[in-house]
């Protein structure tokens, strides 16, 4: 009987999992019960821009909080603010992983002691309530959606690229759920930051920055959340999230096109067991950077299979390894890259700055005005913008 | 320890195994299932006081699948293994199982569940549906679907993916 081999297939391969790690019991039931304002200003400051939900964040694995510190991570002594010098010296790669140098991040305590640099970001970003209304003609370089502990939109903050913070009225936005309630995705700001394309159950409801115009384009139930810009003009939606084979495309003014132009899917996985979450996002010259679950193993730190930015520049692949202490799991959404040489990562609430290629991690950026007891963020950065 | 907390120890050293291999099954990745593992644990504890003297195992298997599908969903991943297989005879029996787990990352994370609650869980579909949160239509079609990918993936196992004719 066919089921019956199938399942004893799959009961086959259950049992090669390894067996359970019986002490997370115990630290499941201290995670649930202890206090909770304090869990949430955890929570609050690991939300990171790009997909980041609030349930994935929400709890972080408490075997992880490892307080021993990667070696041979050299960011933790401040340096005057200003860009760094082109001279500055890396250090030799802490491990390899697959012939990949992989430098480790430093801990998440020492985030705030880092070097600044200097970008086109400003270095605090406001998300309070009561900002000034964004006006037609104002550029967007991120947009941050501020919701309510029940996921509940409570405003979006445009960020301009001259470093201002607006409120983009949202009142025709809903939460956004998936078929199964669960919450989706609901940003997806264009490569230069020229069109925010929101996604709704049944709609993407697309706002011009330049002029200020709303268009609502209607797409199959569910399906909106798989929405991505192929270029500042083209908006592809997929027509099932099972499948990213076929879908229509779209001009922001609600157009049907004819293109036949489909999304790429470009990968940086060193391993066939490296899982993307976060990008590839492009930068100059077909660089790519992205943020991945590493399978390991890699050596030189805490874990052997930590999260790491992948960034791939001309023939050159390097790995920040970004799992240690006191990140929660999805820490380290990409950002995009700051110059040819730098790209922009999120953890804890802050920016932080990586050159590829070498141990050297920056602050750059953090985000205030949001109570990290009731309100929990998300964003979507246009990354053609940010160079 | 409160009372609580020892009636909640005790069921999740008992069923936590269990729960771990449907997240591996679902994932594919251990670490990960382990993460989902752990939230779903966190999730009943929570809720423990009403949870305890109903189905709290079945609630945690219900978070550990809404879960995956949901992060995979947020991230907007496709799911696709590594490995093409391209193997057409017929597989021995160890190499079934990596022929198994390579087709099975080849599955969305819904038809994956799917797979897992029907055939490992020995769910119905009512109950898959449930689960998942989905119609039961849905889960119909998901596992249709699913087991096409499977043989089409992996035709050498065909004979264990044949869609029986319903009763």
């Amino acid at each position: 009987m066919t089921e019956t081999r199938l399942r004893e297939l799959l009961h086959d391969l259950a049992e090669d999992a390894p067996p359970a790690a019986l002490r997370r019991v115990e630290a499941a039931w201290h995670t649930a019960h202890r206090p909770r304002p304090r869990r949430g200003l955890v929570v609050a400051a690991a939300v990171g821009v790009a997909t980041v939900a609030t349930s994935v964040v929400v709890v972080q694995a408490p075997w992880r909080d490892d307080p021993v510190r990667p070696p041979g991570v050299t960011t933790a002594t401040p340096t005057p603010t200003g860009s760094p010098r082109p001279t500055e010296s890396s250090g030799p790669p802490d491990s390899r992983y697959h012939g990949v140098p992989v430098w480790w991040a430093p801990a998440a305590r020492d985030d705030a002691t880092l070097p600044e640099l200097e970008t086109g970001i400003p270095p605090l970003i406001d998300l309070s309530p009561s900002q000034d209304v964004l006006r037609p003609g104002e550029r967007a370089l991120a947009v941050y959606q501020v919701a309510g502990a029940d996921e509940r939109l409570l405003r979006l903050v445009v960020l301009t690229v001259d470093g201002d913070t607006r409120e983009l009225p949202a009142g025709r936005i809903e939460p956004n759920r998936d078929e199964a309630g669960n919450s989706a995705r609901l940003l997806h700001l264009s490569p230069t930051g020229d069109f925010l394309a929101i996604s709704q159950p049944g709609s993407l409801e697309v706002y011009d920055v330049a002029s200020g115009d709303w268009t609502s384009i209607d797409t199959p139930d569910w399906v909106a959340e798989g929405a991505r810009w192929i270029d500042d003009h083209t908006l592809w939606v997929p027509d099932s999230l099972e499948d990213d084979g076929s879908g229509s495309t779209y001009a922001p003014d609600g157009r049907p096109l004819e293109s036949a132009v489909r999304p790429g899917n470009p990968s940086l996985a060193v391993s066939p067991g490296d899982t993307s979450y976060s990008g590839p996002v492009a930068g100059p010259e077909a660089a790519l950077a992205g943020s991945y679950f590493l399978q390991g193993p890699v050596r030189g730190g805490p874990y052997t299979n930590p999260e790491g930015v992948i960034a791939r520049s001309g023939d050159a692949t390097s790995i920040l390894a970004v799992g240690a202490a006191g990140r929660s799991k999805v820490c380290c959404p990409v950002v995009g890259w700051l110059d040819a040489e730098t790209v922009g990562f999120t953890t804890n609430g802050r920016i932080l700055a990586w050159r590829v290629g070498s141990d050297r991690v920056y602050r750059v950026a953090q985000t205030t005005g949001v109570d990290p007891r009731t309100e929990f963020v998300t964003a979507d950065w246009a990354a053609q913008a940010l160079r | 320890m409160s009372a609580d907390q020892d009636s909640f120890v005790a069921w999740a050293t008992t069923c936590q195994a269990r729960l771990l291999r449907v997240a591996t099954l679902l994932t594919g990745d251990h670490h990960r299932a382990e993460d989902l593992v752990q939230e779903a644990l966190v999730k009943v504890a929570a809720r423990w006081q009403r949870l305890h003297d109903g189905s709290p195992e079945a609630y945690a298997r219900r978070v550990i699948v809404r879960d995956n599908i949901s992060w995979w969903r947020r991230q907007r991943r496709e799911v696709v293994g590594p490995y093409d297989v391209e193997v057409t005879a017929p597989a021995p029996a160890p190499e079934r199982h990596l022929l198994l787990r390579q087709a099975l990352g080849r599955l969305t994370p819904r038809q994956r569940a799917v797979i897992v609650l029907r055939y490992y869980e020995d769910l119905t579909e009512a109950q898959a549906a449930d689960v998942m949160g989905v119609s039961v239509g849905t889960v119909k079609s998901q596992t249709h679907l699913a087991l096409r990918r499977l043989r089409e993936r992996a035709p050498e196992l065909a004979e264990l993916l044949a869609e029986e004719p319903p009763p």
